[in-house]
């Protein structure tokens, strides 16, 4: 096993309380990826290792009601509690034979912003607190912000009551039994897929229903990304210490009526997309090349964002690498990250993901592509010039 | 039964004969009165052919006379040969084809000009390098989930490879 890490900022470590805490952090870190690393191994993260086996069948009834009720307890808790702790998330591509992994520290006051800051790092806010002013201390620096509660409550791990009204809708939902994650005794909440494959687990604290831990499986059943509390403090004990955040949430949200007039004037700006991503919010932004639209879609488990916005790609990016991706040449930033970027009939699309490639692949073939426009499409497109010559 | 002249009447009204012919032939037609009246068709057709001159039968002539010929491939291939001895008809014939070559590079040319007209699309809009950095902090607000850091920011990241 290859580890590689990259320069923490400017900690000195021995003096710093902070520079131990990450180095207590990058050796949870190896221990999560070797973990994880093996359990993969193992198959028995997708098979019947650590949590109990999964059910027979499909969930539904009592069992759909009490697992759909541990998660709205757990969205409701990502809001309602106050907590901090260090958090690892591991993304790798569908093959698991590498990925990357990440710790973050988050705080979170009772109604405001979870916080999450890598070591060294800028804090993103992860709730609309700041926007609703009910913490000045936590007012963003930058201009940005946001008035849409669908999209920023989300917290920690994903949860969120929009997202659980989605999740229900999509998947069948059960208890599976007992588990435990940080020290902290939890409740295992699976999520199916609606023929029967794992999709997700959910550990969520016996106690306060607060979410410890989610593991995403594709369509095969294969982990793709791992959410966990190394670390927890919920209550009282987790006062103070959280940083002012300098970057949250585009302010300017878009109604439905200011979508349509948007595709009035032309902006390619789908309502679903398929794997039952529905849209569940959207906001706009100005950039030096003019204003950029962010979409947000899920279906409960996985979130994709794309972004819009005039214009078109260089032929050269830097920091990006072409590939094949649903058959389409697009630009990957990071293939594991799921970020992939083309441009087509004049606007340009940067798609995030935090979802099975499938799905990507899916979202990515339904977008527009200038692929080949064929012979006939260049003679209409040139007589269409020459005309214009003609009768400008 | 008498013997006539026959041809010796032509080489007569023709002044090809030579004297002892020509007494022979004139002492014949004193007594002959059958031979007298072919001399003198003969040289009335004569006198008729010097009125004609050196006139020629013209084209529509040529062609009605070749039309009354009976029909068949001797005739058409005549007529096929005779048609394309025309002056006027090489003469359309040749503007026909100049025209139709002209016709074909002139669309030929067009559609080519058009095709490359097409081609270099001039890409509508600015010039737009994603900024990534500020989407992906944008999507971890939305996700809630703790994504990889937006590269340039320093964080702890590390990368794992399994074996």
């Amino acid at each position: 096993m290859e580890f590689r890490s990259c320069p923490a900022g400017s900690l000195s470590p021995g003096t710093d309380p902070a520079a131990l805490r990450v180095i207590t952090t990058a050796v949870l870190v190896g221990l999560v990826a070797s973990g994880v690393a093996l359990a993969s191994g193992l198959g028995l993260l997708t098979g019947g290792g650590g949590p109990p086996p999964p059910l027979t069948g499909q969930a539904h009834g009592p069992a759909q009601a009490a697992g759909l009720r541990l998660l709205r307890e757990a969205a409701q808790a990502c809001r309602s509690l106050r907590y901090q702790g260090v958090e690892v998330a591991w993304w790798g591509p569908a093959s698991q034979t590498g990925g990357d992994t990440s710790v973050v520290q988050v705080w979170h006051q009772p109604g405001g912003q979870a916080l999450t800051q890598a070591p060294g790092a800028q804090v993103l806010t992860q709730t609309p607190a700041a926007v609703r002013g009910r913490d000045q201390r936590h007012q963003p620096v930058s201009p940005l912000g946001s008035s849409d509660p669908t999209l920023d409550e989300a917290g920690v791990l994903g949860m969120s009551t929009r997202l659980v009204s989605l999740l229900a809708a999509n998947y069948v939902v059960a208890v599976a039994g007992r588990g435990q994650v940080a020290g902290r005794p939890a409740r295992i909440v699976t999520v199916r897929r609606p023929g029967g494959g794992v999709a997700a687990w959910f550990w969520l604290d016996s106690a306060t229903g607060l979410p410890l831990r989610k593991e995403m499986f594709d369509a095969r059943a294969r982990l793709i990304s791992s959410v966990t509390f190394a670390e927890v403090d919920i209550g009282r004990s987790a006062a103070g210490g959280e940083p002012v955040p300098t970057a949250r949430a585009w302010h300017t949200t878009l109604a439905p009526g200011q979508l349509a007039r948007l595709r009035a004037r032309g902006w390619p700006l789908p309502g679903p997309l398929p794997g039952d991503l529905t849209l569940i919010g959207a906001k706009e932004s100005s950039t030096s090349a003019g204003p950029v639209v962010d979409l947000d879609y899920s279906d409960g488990l996985s979130v994709v964002s794309i972004f819009v916005q005039r214009g078109y790609l260089p032929a050269r990016l830097s920091g990006w690498s072409q590939v094949a991706l649903a058959g389409h040449r697009v630009y990957a930033n990071d293939p594991d990250d799921l970020c992939f970027a083309w441009s087509a009939r004049g606007f340009v699309y940067t798609l995030i993901a935090a979802a099975p490639q499938q799905t990507v692949g899916q979202v990515v073939l339904a977008l527009p592509h200038d692929d080949n426009p064929g012979w006939l499409a260049q003679l209409k497109h040139g007589l269409h010039r020459l005309l214009s010559w003609v009768r400008p | 039964m008498k013997r006539h002249l026959g041809e010796r009447l032509s080489a007569l009204i023709d002044g090809e004969l030579s004297d002892t012919q020509r007494e022979r032939v004139l002492a014949h037609l004193a007594g002959c009165e059958d031979c007298r009246r072919e001399a003198a068709a003969l040289r009335l057709l004569k006198r008729r052919m010097h009125t004609l001159g050196e006139a020629a039968a013209g084209d529509a002539l040529t062609w009605r006379l070749l039309a009354l010929r009976p029909a068949g491939g001797a005739g058409q291939s005549a007529r096929r040969a005779a048609r394309a001895h025309r002056p006027g008809a090489r003469r359309r014939r040749h503007a026909w084809s100049l025209a139709a070559a002209g016709v074909a590079t002139a669309g030929l040319g067009l559609t080519g000009a058009v095709f490359l007209a097409g081609g270099d699309r001039p890409p509508p809009g600015p010039k737009v390098v994603p900024a990534v950095d500020v989407f992906m902090v944008q999507h971890a607000i939305t996700t809630g989930q703790v994504p990889v850091q937006p590269s340039g920011v320093p964080s702890p990241r590390v990368s794992a490879k399994v074996p």
